[in-house]
C-alpha cells in the first residue's frame, strides 16, 4: 500500500474524494492575508477562529493552515504583527473542532525537532488524528534576527530543515535511536506518545526554489505554491510529481492559494476590490514585501509592479478570485483541472464574506463534480440541543 | 516610560495611517483631535522645530483645502503665515485660534516632534521606546 | 437627463464631502473609484478643462502625500509632470497607468467637469440639473 493509500484508508480529509480541496490560510494573524487598512470585523483571536472553523466544518472544507509570524512586516498595518502561535493555536482548535484537518506552521530554526515532534503527537491525541505540519525555513530576516541567529543562507537552511525533519520522523516511528548529522546529534532518542493517525501527520511545505522543491519532494506530501497561469499550474504539478518519483520514488501533490472577493454582480466585486486593495491598501507593506522578494522597480514595467503589489495586498500574492459566484467557481474548476489538489482561500472579513461564498460558490463546485455535497449528519449532542431548545418550556 | 501624544483629524488619510501605525506596531499613544491643541502646546512644539510655528502649518491652500474642504475662513491665513508678514508670536496666536491650520498628524513626546506622516521617521523614532512598565517593586 | 459620475477615493475628505453634498442635495450620481479611470475617460476629461490634463493632477507632492500617505513610489511622477518635462500625451498615458495621481473628487457629466471639491462650482453646476425624467411617452 502506498503512503497516499494509507492516508486515504485512514479517512484523512486531505486525501478525500474531492477533486478540489479547500482550506483557508492565516486566520491566526492580524490582517490574515490582506495588506490593507480597510474596515473589517476580522480579529486574529480565538473566538473568531472558532467561529470561522465551525462555518468551514458545516460547509465541508478540508483544512486550515495558520501563518507563523514572530513580528509584523511594518507599515501602518504592521501586517501580521499580531499572531497566535501555531502549535498552541492548533491544540486549542483541535479541542473544539471535529472534522477539519489542522496544521501547525513551524519555523524549523526556532524550535528543537524533539519538542516539535512531541507537541505534534500531543495535538494528534487531542484532535484524534487531525494535525499536520507545515515546515518553513524562515525567510523574513528581521524575524530570524530576533532568534539571535542570522537568517540561514538559503541552501543551508534547507539542509538544516532536512535533518530537522528526519529527526521528527524518527521520533514518530522509532524507539531508542541515534542520529548524527551536521546540525543535530540525538543519543538514544525516545518518544511517547507516537502520533495515532495513520501513517503519520500530513507534511506540507511551500518551497519554490530548486532546494525548496527538492525538500518538498523528498519529505512532504504537498508542495504549496503560487500559480501564474493555468499552464504554469499544470507544469508545476507535473514537475513536482516527476521530481518526487524520479529522485525519491515517492508520490506528492500540489496545493495553491488565492483570495476571494465574491459578490452578486461583477461590478460590486470589482468595486470592493478597488476599495480594499487600491484605495485602502497598505502600499508601504506591499513595497517592503516586494523588496524582500526582489521585485525591483528598475527592471519591471509600472503595470507589472502595480499588479504585483495589488496581488500581495489582495491576498498574499495568491490567485485573485474576484467576481460573481459563477466567475469564482469557474476559476476554481479550471484550477482543479490542472491536477492541483486544492486551494487555500482568504477573505478580508471571513465572518462577513465566507457565508456568501459557501452558499453560492460551493453548490456550483458540487454541480461541476469537483466537490461532493456535505453529508449533514446530526450528532447526538446536536439533536439533544435542538430538542431541548425547541421543546423546553419557556422560563418566566 | 515615554508618553506619546498624537494630534490628528479624523478623515485625514495621513492622520488615520499614522494612528494605525502606532496601534498596529504596539506603541501606546494618547490621541487628541488637532482642534484640542492649546497655545501652550503650540509653543512647545514650535520651539522644537527649525523654522518655528511655520513648520506646523500647511504649506499651501490647495493641500489645506484637500483635508479641510469646507473651511474657508482659515484659508487666507495660510498665505499670510508663509509670506513672512507675521511675527512668530502672531503666527502662534493664529494657530491657537484656528488649529485647523496645523498639519495633522502631529506625533510628539514634547521632546521630539514628527509633523505629518513619514514612515521612516516613525520607524527610527520608535526604535527604543518602552511601552509597558514591568519594573515596579 | 444628465448622468453624473463622481470619481472618488474613500477616505479622502474632499471626495467624501462632495459625495455627501450630492446625495443630500438630491442629485443622482454614479460613484466610482478614481482607480477605475480609463485612458479614454482621461482624454474626455482633459479635453474639457482649459489647462488640459495637468489640471487633473495634484499640484505638489505635499498635497498628494496628504491624501495618499503611503504611495511613495508615485511621488516622483508628480514632480515630473508638473515640471514640464512630459508632453500632454505622455501625462495622459501615465495617468491611465497610475490613476492615484488624479485629484479626487472629479465630478462630471462629460460635458462639464469639476476637479476637487468646490462648493460654489457645485452649486452653480447643479443649478438647473434635471434629476428625474418625467417626460417619457
Amino acid at each position: 500500500m502506498s503512503r497516499f493509500d494509507a492516508f486515504r484508508e485512514a479517512g484523512n480529509p486531505m486525501f478525500n474524494d474531492n477533486q478540489l480541496k479547500l482550506g483557508i490560510f492565516g486566520p491566526n494573524v492580524s490582517n490574515s492575508c490582506s495588506m490593507t487598512l480597510a474596515n473589517t470585523s476580522f480579529k486574529p483571536d480565538f473566538e473568531t477562529n472558532v467561529k470561522i472553523a465551525k462555518m468551514m466544518e458545516d460547509a465541508g472544507y478540508e483544512c486550515i493552515v495558520p501563518v507563523a509570524r514572530w513580528r509584523g512586516f511594518g507599515g501602518a498595518s504592521n501586517f501580521n504583527g499580531n499572531c497566535m502561535e501555531t502549535y498552541t493555536w492548533a491544540a486549542a482548535m483541535a479541542a473544539v473542532t471535529k472534522k477539519i484537518y489542522l496544521f501547525c506552521t513551524s519555523h524549523v530554526p526556532t524550535m528543537h525537532p524533539i519538542v516539535a515532534s512531541k507537541m505534534l503527537s500531543t495535538i494528534d491525541e487531542i484532535s484524534k488524528g487531525r494535525i499536520g505540519l507545515n515546515t518553513v525555513t524562515g525567510w523574513f530576516p528581521k524575524e530570524m534576527d530576533m532568534f539571535s541567529g542570522k537568517k540561514m543562507e538559503h541552501d543551508k537552511g534547507y539542509e538544516y530543515a532536512t535533518e530537522w525533519m528526519e529527526v521528527v520522523l524518527k521520533m514518530w516511528s522509532e524507539q531508542f535511536f541515534d542520529y548524527k548529522g551536521d546540525f543535530f546529534e540525538i543519543k538514544d532518542g525516545w518518544q511517547e506518545p507516537k502520533p495515532s493517525q495513520s501513517p503519520r501527520p500530513v507534511l506540507i511545505s511551500a518551497g519554490t526554489s530548486k532546494k525548496g522543491r527538492e525538500f518538498s519532494a523528498r519529505l512532504t506530501d504537498f508542495n504549496f505554491g503560487y500559480i501564474e497561469s493555468m499552464e504554469h499550474a499544470k507544469e508545476w504539478t507535473n514537475h513536482m510529481k516527476k521530481l518526487a518519483w524520479d529522485e525519491f520514488r515517492r508520490e506528492i501533490n500540489t496545493f495553491t492559494t488565492g483570495f476571494v472577493v465574491c459578490r452578486p454582480t461583477e461590478k460590486e466585486a470589482k468595486e470592493f476590490y478597488d476599495y480594499y486593495v487600491r484605495e485602502q491598501g497598505d502600499w508601504e507593506v506591499a513595497n517592503i514585501i516586494c523588496d524582500m522578494f526582489g521585485i525591483e522597480s528598475s527592471s519591471n514595467s509600472i503595470d507589472f509592479l502595480t499588479k504585483a503589489r495589488e496581488n500581495f495586498i489582495g491576498g498574499w500574492g495568491g490567485w485573485a478570485f474576484v467576481g460573481t459566484p459563477e466567475q469564482v467557481a469557474d476559476e476554481m474548476i479550471k484550477i482543479s483541472k490542472t491536477g492541483i489538489s486544492g486551494t487555500l482561500v482568504s477573505f478580508l472579513d471571513y465572518v462577513e464574506e465566507m457565508p456568501y461564498f459557501n452558499e453560492n460558490v460551493l453548490p456550483l463546485l458540487e454541480q461541476a463534480g469537483v466537490r461532493k455535497p456535505v453529508k449533514q449528519e446530526e450528532s447526538p449532542e446536536e439533536a439533544e440541543r435542538i430538542s431541548t431548545e425547541l421543546y423546553s418550556p419557556v422560563q418566566v | 516610560m515615554d508618553k506619546w501624544v498624537l494630534y490628528s483629524k479624523t478623515g485625514n488619510p495621513a492622520s488615520d495611517i499614522a494612528k494605525a501605525w502606532l496601534k498596529n506596531n504596539g506603541i501606546p499613544s494618547e490621541n487628541y483631535s488637532i482642534f484640542q491643541i492649546k497655545r501652550e502646546q503650540i509653543d512647545i512644539l514650535a520651539d522644537l522645530l527649525p523654522s518655528g510655528a511655520k513648520d506646523l502649518v500647511y504649506p499651501n491652500t490647495f493641500s489645506f483645502s484637500m483635508i479641510n474642504p469646507q473651511k474657508k475662513t482659515e484659508k487666507e491665513y495660510i498665505h499670510k503665515i508663509h509670506s513672512g508678514e507675521l511675527t512668530e508670536e502672531e503666527i502662534r496666536d493664529i494657530l491657537a485660534t484656528f488649529p485647523a491650520l496645523v498639519i495633522s498628524p502631529i506625533i510628539t513626546d514634547y521632546k521630539t516632534v514628527l509633523v505629518g506622516y513619514d514612515l521612516e521617521k516613525m520607524v527610527s523614532t520608535f526604535r527604543y521606546v518602552k511601552v509597558k512598565d514591568i519594573s515596579m517593586a | 437627463m444628465d448622468r453624473w459620475v463622481v470619481y472618488a477615493k474613500s477616505g479622502n475628505p474632499s471626495s467624501d464631502i462632495a459625495k455627501a453634498w450630492l446625495k443630500n442635495n438630491g442629485i443622482p450620481f454614479e460613484s466610482t473609484s478614481v482607480f477605475r479611470l480609463t485612458r479614454e475617460e482621461i482624454d474626455r476629461l482633459a479635453n474639457l478643462v482649459p489647462g488640459g490634463v495637468r489640471e487633473l493632477i495634484y499640484p505638489d507632492v505635499f498635497s498628494f502625500s496628504m491624501i495618499n500617505p503611503q504611495r511613495n513610489f508615485e511621488r516622483q511622477y508628480i514632480e515630473k509632470m508638473n515640471s514640464g518635462q512630459l508632453t500632454e500625451e505622455e501625462i495622459r498615458d501615465l495617468l491611465a497607468e497610475v490613476p492615484s495621481l488624479c485629484i479626487s473628487p472629479i465630478i462630471t457629466n462629460y460635458k462639464t467637469v469639476i476637479v476637487g471639491y468646490d462648493l460654489e462650482s457645485m452649486v452653480s453646476a447643479f443649478r438647473f440639473v434635471k434629476v428625474k425624467d418625467v417626460t417619457m411617452a
